[in-house]
């Protein structure tokens, strides 16, 4: 991916974060998703590929969907440049649906060499806020993907909401919001005006405190959504479309999948629950997502699963109404030498009959911050009693469905292959037949 | 997911399809690929093309003809392998590097090649010359995308337009 990143990773009020903040905007502008228009040329050549001196202008004579083809492939200040050219290319940026990436805009980069100029550094925030308003208010819409990301939020709300009218009016499609936080206070309420932009498919928020319910509008709907990325909210989930729900980096104190008939996948990466840091709690309620075949990681002791109605809890039996025979693919993060922890691996195994592929993150038991610290039973050098697998009774998918088994970051500690044994032994049976 | 030896219904040697340019030069190709043409594919399919017929392409001329198959050939293995799920990075690697040597030519060749591409239907080289055109504007003002790609000098008009769109589009030109 071109560096969008080290863009945005710049500029005066960048370096007046404090260290966390900067750390933390540094982590949410890497895991950017990759922008479908790049500024690098790689292709450009110009020494071969020089024009005939006939002073024939060949590229206008092309038919006008090979310049639109063009056109669509350039950061929106290269492309709106194009309406200058000549007649036949004034109305061609507009014809194509729009791409813009703000950090595309930062002032200078149309000619690299130029020398920055001490008030373009202390006023860049305000200047990319100011292009971003006009290049939204100048291409009639469709827009097809905008990147709304090197701004401070807090700073420039009245702006913010501008844009989202201006994106709901114009059909935006695939959006990422980011507020460009200044201090590591998560406070900013992500503007109501979002819910409007029904035509959404893909939507990845970062850095944005989820309104409360009681604010937002009473339809609040994407009925196109199939994607979403969302950063520091609680999610609730009740759609027809979305396919979807990726947390990466992100503090969720809930996620409820309410009714989402075509989820398919919940990706969860360092997604943090909220409380003490030593006890982090996130929820985590399936309802009804018969098309869920991909979960995980939850994290033993942060992740409080809950299906249907019932809370899954160590020893909790498998029945109809505490499984979801849909997931094929499950990934489980775990302290196997806290014993509260490991405990729960058979009981969210129970609840996943059909799983074919597990995948398992050992974690170091030493490890305090993120979830659950040393817990009471855990010895503290790696020791679990194979009598906790041993009380785990039969689990269907371990004994019946599992072909593949992901072990990751194991230090080959007894609680670890306590562990191992376990797995083997009862698939050992289903492997053998394969 | 195709089994590895599923192919076109063709055994042993690879079938050849004869393709005439414009000015009557024959050039015998491999079936898959003069495949990669969405054009040409149905003609193939439907038998075309073999023996001593050939089929005609009155609209590309030799020079353009055997560019677009030095492409086609290149990349017909990896379109086989229907994006090639298994293909090595050093695999795409090479690719890389041959479709950034293959638009590094004269203009009035480029735009030859983003005509045939674009009658012939060959997705990955009009994506490939797009891209090649889209780079050569990158980063230049209007008066710098002119020159680069051969526009006569502005008229007073066309000048004063460009200054005036300076303006308008100021956030273009920052």
């Amino acid at each position: 991916m071109e560096d969008v990143a080290e863009m945005l990773s710049r500029g005066f009020d960048f370096s007046l974060m404090d260290m966390s903040t900067r750390t933390m905007m540094h982590q949410v502008y890497a895991s950017l998703p990759p922008p479908p228009t790049r500024t690098a040329a790689p292709l450009a050549s110009a020494a071969a590929a020089r024009a005939p001196e006939d002073g024939i202008d060949r590229i206008s004579r092309l038919p006008v969907e090979i310049l639109r083809d063009i056109v669509s492939r350039l950061p929106a200040k290269d492309a709106a440049r194009t309406t200058a050219l000549a007649k036949r290319w004034r109305r061609v940026w507009h014809s194509v649906p729009l791409v813009l990436v703000d950090a595309h805009l930062l002032p200078g980069r149309a000619r690299a060499a130029r020398p920055r100029r001490f008030m373009d550094i202390l006023t860049a925030p305000r200047g990319v806020a100011d292009a971003v308003s006009r290049a939204l208010a100048a291409h009639p819409g469709p827009f097809r993907c905008v990147y709304l990301t090197g701004t401070p939020m807090d700073a420039h709300r009245a702006e913010a909401t501008l844009w989202l009218q201006l994106l709901a009016a114009k059909g935006i499609q695939d959006l990422v919001f980011v507020n460009r936080a200044t201090k590591f206070a998560l406070d900013l309420e992500l503007p109501a005006t979002l819910f409007k932009c029904s035509s959404l498919t893909r939507l990845y928020l970062g850095c944005w405190k989820f309104p409360g319910t009681a604010a937002l509008p009473r339809v609040a709907a994407f009925p196109y959504l199939q994607e979403t990325r969302p950063q520091f909210l609680c999610i609730r989930v009740q759609s027809s479309s979305l396919r979807c729900v990726e947390v990466c980096a992100g503090m969720v104190p809930e996620i409820t999948v309410v009714h989402a008939s075509r989820l398919e996948r919940i990706l969860l990466w360092e997604a943090w629950g909220f409380g003490p840091l030593n006890n982090l709690i996130s929820r985590i309620k399936i309802g009804h997502a018969p098309k869920l075949r991909i979960l995980g990681f939850l994290v033993a002791g942060m992740h409080q699963l809950e299906i249907g109605n019932t809370i899954i809890k160590v020893g909790t039996k498998a029945s109809p109404s505490t499984t979801v025979p849909s997931v094929k693919m499950l990934g489980v993060q775990v302290k196997f030498g806290a014993r509260n922890e490991a405990r729960m691996l058979p009981s969210f195994l129970r609840c996943f009959p059909n799983v074919e592929t597990l995948y398992v993150q050992s974690e170091d038991p030493e490890f305090k911050i993120g979830h659950r610290g040393p817990q009471p039973g855990s010895s503290g050098n790696g020791k679990l009693d194979l009598k906790l697998w041993e009380e785990a009774g039969p689990i269907e998918c371990v004994q019946r469905h599992i072909k593949k088994l992901v072990l990751r970051e194991f230090r080959g500690q007894r609680c670890d292959l306590d562990f191992l044994k376990f797995i083997a032994e009862r698939a050992l049976k289903s492997w053998r037949r394969w | 997911m195709a089994a590895p030896e599923s192919g076109d219904g063709n055994n042993g040697a690879a079938r050849m399809v004869t393709l005439i340019s414009s000015d009557n030069t024959r050039f015998e190709v491999e079936a898959a690929a003069a495949s990669l043409s969405q054009t040409l594919q149905l003609t193939i399919l439907d038998g075309g093309g073999g023996g001593g017929d050939g089929i005609p392409l009155p609209n590309v001329d030799s020079a353009t003809l055997s560019k677009v198959l030095e492409y086609c050939i290149k990349h017909a293995p990896a379109a086989a392998n229907g994006g090639a799920p298994n293909a090595t990075a050093v695999d795409r690697a090479e690719l890389e590097r041959f479709d950034n040597e293959f638009v590094n030519i004269d203009q009035s060749v480029l735009y030859s090649l983003i005509m045939a591409a674009h009658n012939l239907e060959i997705e990955g080289l009009q994506s490939l010359v797009a891209k090649k055109v889209a780079d050569m504007i990158k980063g230049k003002s209007p008066m710098e995308i002119r020159r680069t790609l051969g526009f006569p000098d502005p008229t007073p008009e066309e000048q004063a337009e460009m200054n005036a769109h300076m303006l308008e589009y100021g956030w273009a030109y920052e």
